[in-house]
């Protein structure tokens, strides 16, 4: 038996997303009152979960276990306001040590990450004791030598060349509309959520 | 203008119909097989089998990391692996530390454990798992998580971290044996890829949206992950193995029906297509 308090916040739900359903009708005030709820929901949602980042992160152990060397986060955090302020240039310190700590996280992995672990995986056997198998080596290596041959624009794309990237051009084509057809799916599983949420939870059918 | 409408042939008029038929016909599709399933075959793929089998293989006691980052806009692509992989971690002998590193993944972890009740599979809280809420930071988060499971002062219920026991026994990724990451944006599974499995050398598991899955290929390809549930397709095949019927089986069954209708469309356009063409030629 649902409490009081949740019957009314299903109803709010399905309340709203029949508004947002809406605009597949027209644009109208009960879309817009839906689609403005959802930003200021949103926006405050992120202010609360920074808030308790914070608080947790960096006040709490900082208070709480004596981790002196959180005042220099916290400093710089609040040196992010100064682009409000009459110096704005002091935002461009949290920001520069925000990029700087980004990319020397990122760096320090993406090269065996999205290079050199790539290149590794594309070394396959050609020969191997399932055809299905092997087909698929040889259209994965072939494929990606194509492809990285259509990007290749230091020499002109013609003759024997110009075959190769032109079967890369082909092969992006299949993956944008793979992409594509992904994309679709998406948004058929986001409408799934909606519709099994308004015929069970809110109609109760099922 | 009228004569000229009376002109059109049916496939022409067929091409011209209102978007919002369409969009009636589409939701039509997706209500009919949830009030009556079709039951349409579900073929498990490497990929998930090699998720499942994963985390059937963990040793007892293992500590497994649950990254849910799925945002509320796509929950219903993500949201059915996570209940399905939630179970079944749960069901197992398990240590799990749940964390997300997208504002409102605590959202969707906290629906999916709802939907889930660990307590209800003889799980208790702060023994065999723990939820921390959000880390800000991204990537930078993440990392700092790798290195310290015990940065932030107290889980998501307000608890401090030393009345956690778990966290007692847990405090860096030399701890861990498993990483999952729930999540919608293609850019976190590069970054648990970089930070986890380059980093540390820890194995990783990714259930994530439908679009992201062309690029989760290359990095399962080079062994960089173990296993990944493809969206509400690999929720479904995942259910198929685990035996387990929920949210992926009834998704799957309106996904098919849908992508019919889809098609239909299609081709009806296009044929619409053709006839104007060679009205236009003539």
């Amino acid at each position: 038996m649902m409490e009081p308090i949740e019957i009314a916040l299903v109803w709010a739900a399905a309340i709203l997303t029949l508004s947002a359903l809406s605009f597949l009708f027209k644009d109208n005030p009960f879309f817009k009152f839906a689609e403005h709820t959802a930003v200021g929901a949103g926006a405050a949602h992120w202010v609360v979960m920074g808030y308790g980042m914070i608080r947790d992160g960096a006040v709490k152990p900082l208070v709480q276990t004596g981790q002196l060397w959180l005042i220099i986060p916290i400093i710089l955090g609040i040196l992010m306001f100064g682009t409000y302020t009459k110096w704005p240039w002091l935002s461009r310190y949290p920001v520069a040590f925000l990029v700087g700590c980004g990319l020397g996280v990122a760096i320090r992995s993406a090269i065996e990450a999205q290079f050199i672990g790539q290149i590794r995986a594309l070394v396959l056997p050609f020969v191997t004791a399932d055809p299905l198998k092997t087909i698929n080596n040889l259209i994965i290596v072939l494929g990606t030598i194509a492809v990285i041959s259509y990007f290749i624009f230091a020499r002109e794309q013609k003759g024997p060349f110009g075959k190769v990237t032109e079967v890369g051009r082909i092969i992006m084509m299949v993956y944008f509309g793979g992409a594509f057809t992904t994309i679709m799916f998406i948004y058929i599983s986001v409408m799934l959520e909606r519709i099994a949420f308004l015929l069970f939870q809110w109609l109760g059918l099922g | 203008m009228m004569k000229q409408k009376d002109e059109k042939n049916m496939w022409q008029r067929l091409g011209d119909i209102d978007v919002r038929i369409i969009w009636a016909i589409a939701i039509v599709c997706l209500i009919v097989p949830f009030l009556s399933p079709l039951g349409t075959p579900v073929i498990v793929t490497e990929p998930t089998k090699r998720f499942a089998k994963t985390i059937e293989d963990l040793p007892n006691g293992s500590v497994v990391v649950a990254q849910g980052s799925v945002s509320v806009a796509f929950l219903g692509e993500v949201f059915p692996a996570m209940i399905d992989t939630f179970r079944q971690l749960m069901s197992k002998d398990l240590k799990i530390v749940i964390v997300s590193f997208a504002e409102d993944g605590p959202i969707t972890v906290g629906k999916a454990l709802d939907v889930v009740k660990p307590e209800a599979l003889g799980k208790k809280y702060g023994r065999d798992w723990v939820w921390f809420g959000y880390i800000a930071g991204l990537e930078v988060g993440m990392a700092s998580f790798a290195k310290d499971l015990r940065m932030l002062a107290n889980d998501f219920h307000g608890t401090p971290i030393k009345d956690i026991p778990l966290m007692q026994e847990v405090k860096n990724y030399e701890d861990v044996d498993l990483v999952i990451d729930f999540n919608v944006f293609l850019d976190m599974c590069e970054y648990s890829v970089r930070q986890w499995t380059v980093t540390y050398k820890k194995p990783l598991l990714i259930a994530t949206m439908s679009s992201n899955i062309p690029v989760v290929i290359s990095y399962y390809q080079a062994k960089q992950v173990l296993g990944y549930l493809n969206g509400v397709r690999g929720a479904a095949e995942y259910e198929a193995i685990t035996g387990v019927k929920g949210l992926g089986m009834s998704y799957s069954d309106a996904t098919a029906f849908v992508v019919l209708a889809t098609i239909a469309f299609m081709v009806i356009g296009n044929i619409s297509l053709i006839g104007k063409s060679e009205r236009r030629f003539k």
